[in-house]
């Protein structure tokens, strides 16, 4: 009896020290970052181009027939370079808000690598003037898109196995991994997972799973090269209408499967690279909203 | 990791609860029937089992999260919610739970608050899945090892006990809240309850109380019809927003829940409405005006007139019911919210000092009446009369005050004095009119110029607006306007009322008037929408006299008209262009009041 009451008082005083850590840490770190881990391999994970404005621009408040100025900051976090992009305002209401220029072109944008690690960043400048509120209303809440096109790639490596030798119990190559995952190549559109086919005829297909990962949409996604090693591999996405090469995504489903064959050209077992470069448009949308006041 | 070494035990204790059968249900005979008794052991047994509650953890987060949860409006700091979910969380982990889940806990503790979410799916699949993983081993093999139960209790335990209080943390700091906000759902009444009065926390103390005792299975029996008094229905969702891999914030959980809760209006809590109308023949008419008078309530108690000792809180009221019950009746059009003051006028007494009877010894007689006035935009000019009724008799009166005044920009009260032009005697009907000239009303309407589009980019379209405005696109079907006397309502499009205009097709204008006060719209001045660069042969016109037989309407309806043409930048813009237009109306308005007063005594 009296050893249960003292292993209950131990348990008391460690849950109260471990909360009151924890409620310090709460306390102390609200919204205070950690140092960030340097890493040199930028090309990992789900990484994208941020959109935002910059504080006070637009201000919280707008006052009517007033001039305001909108910023928005284009910051690439991704490891890629990042061409054609557009940023429009869309959806205010020129009797309450009017916006010039209404859309602004950024870009190229370098993307993070050991020369640049901070990534590039653009600052892009709307200048906004505000007309009269209705009548005697309070407020008037415009709310508006912030929409954002550009186009980007993203590469993928990695070794793989080449084992034609599909019944020597007894190889001593290497295996062939029949399914591989990957968290991301540092793009928000990420090759998830890749499966190996090889068949006895010779041949070895790979199966490509790619996904939309990021916060906006793919609307066009493109191949543009495919080696296994030196050797071109012929790949067709799944789904492809014309342009087997080029898929265009439909706006809920952010997936695509592509698929690449080649024979082999000898029958031993080796490890070799498997390279694989994707170009596609990305389209982001941000919800905002300016108040006019009295 | 903090473990218990104990085996878990949720199941309740048999040898206390035959003790508290023993001493809470005593054998008939012993109670001896004696009513008085029985009251003052209930209330011994209630006290008793009170007290002896309180040493259990269940009980204890009952208690303080129930209190947490009635001081929640002075908690709606981030870091102050997100401490209280801690502790509450880690209590029910390592008390309730008895460190079944604890690893899971931690892990979801360091991963969400410590390091502010990995917001990419990518990474909780394949960091916070794998550790999880590892701790249900690690736990399992603990239990086993030990001998102090198999392998899968351990690893079981550590994801069922683990998800409990991260589910209950989540949905106190305000899940349902954002996901109503994020998803665009349109809240029931029965939902709106649910995110306004459940008290996650105090609940979970209160199903996972160890004890069993009269007092526990008491507040757990009101637990339960609490939740089915205020859970009805579920949320109907009009799910149409896209899936955010992003994990939410506590700031933007507790915004979420900050933001929905100033949108509703404050009830009061449905269970005190049910238990109040109990005995009432109308039960649910009774709930229903109980939940109806407590909005108005709130409504009054947040109006700036009333706090300002400018409207009584009892006229406050009289003004809202009104409102409501206007609002059923409107046919088209909406009332902008964010036009606080419209232009109001009412001929009213001072029923302390208005003389109902005059006794001709004491004078002859002379009426006090006033005119109260919120004028927001221009001075008015009002004619004002009075007359003495009685059947078919009418005997002119004479505004001495002045019968032509102007009233200036604001608010404000206006005395106005009758006096019958001749001899009265008996009892009559006092009727003042005030006509006021030139009173002008503006309304506005929104419509989305989408272009050249297919059916498919139409919806698209639709779904985009929807979700940046926030709203169903019905909302901007009608025009809206202040809350005057007369208001103008009109709509374009194809059917008018449809807010986005394709193509570049002609398209159709609607237009009507509404009388939305209480007297006779006498005369429309002018009436003009103001639609430039569009072509349409109906926009304006002016000096329109209406029937005296139809001043009273509350509808009067204009004859519209097609817009053959409209400005070239409209017609195909490449997103959608989001359009105000504007309407004005002048026009001449009769307000009239009556009051009985009788005159006695000499005559001559």
């Amino acid at each position: 009896m009296i050893e249960k009451s003292q292993k209950k008082r131990v348990q008391k005083k460690i849950f109260c020290l471990v909360l009151l850590a924890m409620a310090s840490f709460v306390l102390a770190g609200c919204g205070a970052g950690g140092p960030q881990d340097i890493s040199y391999n930028f090309k990992q994970g789900i990484k994208e181009v941020t959109f935002s404005f910059l504080e006070n621009a637009p201000p919280k408040q707008v006052y009517p027939s007033s001039n305001f100025k909108m910023i928005a900051a284009v910051d690439n976090q991704a490891a890629y370079d990042v061409t054609n992009g557009v940023v429009k305002i869309v959806g205010l209401d020129a009797r309450y808000f009017y916006v010039t220029p209404e859309e602004q072109e950024f870009g190229p944008l370098l993307g993070k690598s050991i020369l640049s690690p901070a990534g590039d960043k653009v600052f892009l400048e709307f200048d906004g003037f505000s007309q009269a509120l209705f009548e005697n209303a309070e407020e008037y809440v415009g709310n508006f898109l912030l929409k954002a096109t550009y186009h980007s790639t993203m590469d993928f490596a990695d070794t793989v196995c080449i084992n034609p030798t599909l019944y020597d119990v007894y190889s001593a190559g290497c295996k062939v991994q029949a399914s591989k995952a990957y968290s991301g190549q540092g793009a928000p559109v990420a090759v998830t997972k890749l499966e190996e086919v090889v068949s006895p005829d010779a041949a070895v297909e790979f199966r490509i799973f790619l996904r939309n990962s990021g916060r906006g949409k793919v609307s066009t996604l493109t191949l543009n090269n495919a080696r296994l090693g030196g050797k071109e591999l012929e790949c067709e996405f799944q789904r492809a209408v014309e342009n087997k090469k080029s898929l265009i995504l439909n706006q809920k489903m952010q997936e695509a499967a592509l698929i690449c064959k080649t024979l082999l050209d000898s029958q031993n077992s080796y490890e070799t690279t498997l390279s694989l470069g994707f170009s596609y448009k990305y389209e982001v949308e941000q919800r905002h909203s300016l108040r006019l006041v009295k | 990791m903090v473990a218990s070494p104990e085996r878990v035990t949720l199941e309740k204790e048999p040898v206390k609860r035959e003790q508290a059968t023993e001493k809470y249900f005593p054998t008939f005979s012993k109670a001896g029937g004696a009513v008085k008794g029985a009251v003052v052991g209930a209330a011994a047994t209630a006290g008793s089992s009170a007290v002896d509650a309180v040493k259990d953890p269940g009980f204890i987060l009952f208690i303080v999260g129930l209190l947490t949860f009635i001081f929640n409006e002075y908690l709606n700091n981030t870091a102050i919610a997100v401490l209280i979910g801690t502790v509450f969380m880690f209590f029910s982990a390592f008390f309730i739970f008895k460190g079944k889940g604890m690893a899971v806990t931690v892990i979801f503790w360091v991963w969400y608050v410590f390091f502010g979410g990995v917001t990419d799916i990518e990474g909780i699949k394949y960091v916070i899945i794998p550790i999880v993983l590892v701790g249900m081993v690690v736990h399992g093999l603990t239990k086993s090892i030990s001998k102090q139960g198999t392998f899968g209790e351990g690893a079981m335990g550590e994801l069922l006990y683990g998800a409990i209080p991260i589910m209950v943390f989540f949905l106190d700091l305000g899940l349902l809240n954002w996901l109503a906000q994020e998803f665009n759902v349109t809240l029931s009444t029965s939902s709106q309850n649910i995110l306004l009065f459940t008290p996650w926390w105090a609940l979970l103390g209160l199903f996972t109380t160890q004890r069993e005792n009269t007092f526990i299975t008491i507040a757990r029996m009101v637990g339960v019809v609490y939740i089915f008094s205020i859970v009805l229905l579920g949320v109907v969702p009009e799910a149409y927003g896209t899936y955010k891999s992003a994990i939410p914030t506590p700031e933007e959980f507790l915004a979420a829940k900050q933001e929905i809760s100033e949108q509703l209006p404050a009830r009061e809590n449905p269970l005190i409405s049910q238990i109040a109308c109990i005995g009432d023949a109308d039960y649910e008419s009774c709930i229903q005006q109980r939940q109806e008078e407590s909005e108005l309530r709130s409504l009054c108690k947040k109006n700036e007139e009333v706090q300002k000792g400018v409207l009584t809180f009892d006229d406050c009221l009289t003004e809202e019911k009104k409102k409501k019950e206007e609002a059923k009746y409107l046919v088209g059009g909406v009332i902008d919210p964010t036009i606080k003051l419209p232009t109001k006028f009412k001929l009213e007494i001072d029923r302390e000092f208005f003389p109902f009877k005059t006794y001709l010894e004491f004078s002859s007689p002379e009426y006090p009446i006033t005119l109260k006035y919120e004028n927001t935009r221009a001075p008015v000019k009002a004619d004002l009369s009075c007359a003495f009724v009685k059947g078919s008799e009418e005997l002119p009166g004479k505004i001495t005050s002045g019968e032509n005044i102007t009233l200036p920009v604001g608010s404000g009260t206006e005395g106005i004095t009758c006096v019958p032009e001749g001899t009265l005697k008996g009892k009559y009907e006092l009727r003042v009119t005030a006509f006021f000239k030139d009173l002008e009303t503006a309304t506005h309407l929104t419509r989305f110029f989408v272009g050249e589009k297919d059916s498919q980019e139409v919806v698209e379209i639709q779904k985009a607006i929807e979700k940046t405005e926030s709203r169903d696109l019905a909302y901007f079907s009608t025009s809206q306007f202040p809350a005057d006397l007369a208001r103008f309502n009109f709509g374009f499009g194809s059917p008018p009322k449809n807010p986005l205009i394709v193509g570049g097709k002609p398209v159709q204008l609607g237009m009507s008037i509404l009388n939305s006060g209480e007297g006779k719209l006498w005369e429309i001045k002018s009436y003009g929408v103001i639609l430039e660069g569009f072509n349409a042969p109906c926009l304006s016109k002016s000096n329109i006299k209406i029937p005296s037989d139809e001043q009273s309407n509350k509808q009067i309806i204009i004859p519209g008209c097609q817009i053959m043409d409209y400005p070239g930048e409209l017609k195909n813009p490449e997103e959608y262009l989001k359009r105000t237009f504007e309407a004005r109306m002048v026009y001449d308005y009769q307000l009239e009041n009556k009051f009985a007063v009788e005159i006695v005594g000499k005559t001559g």
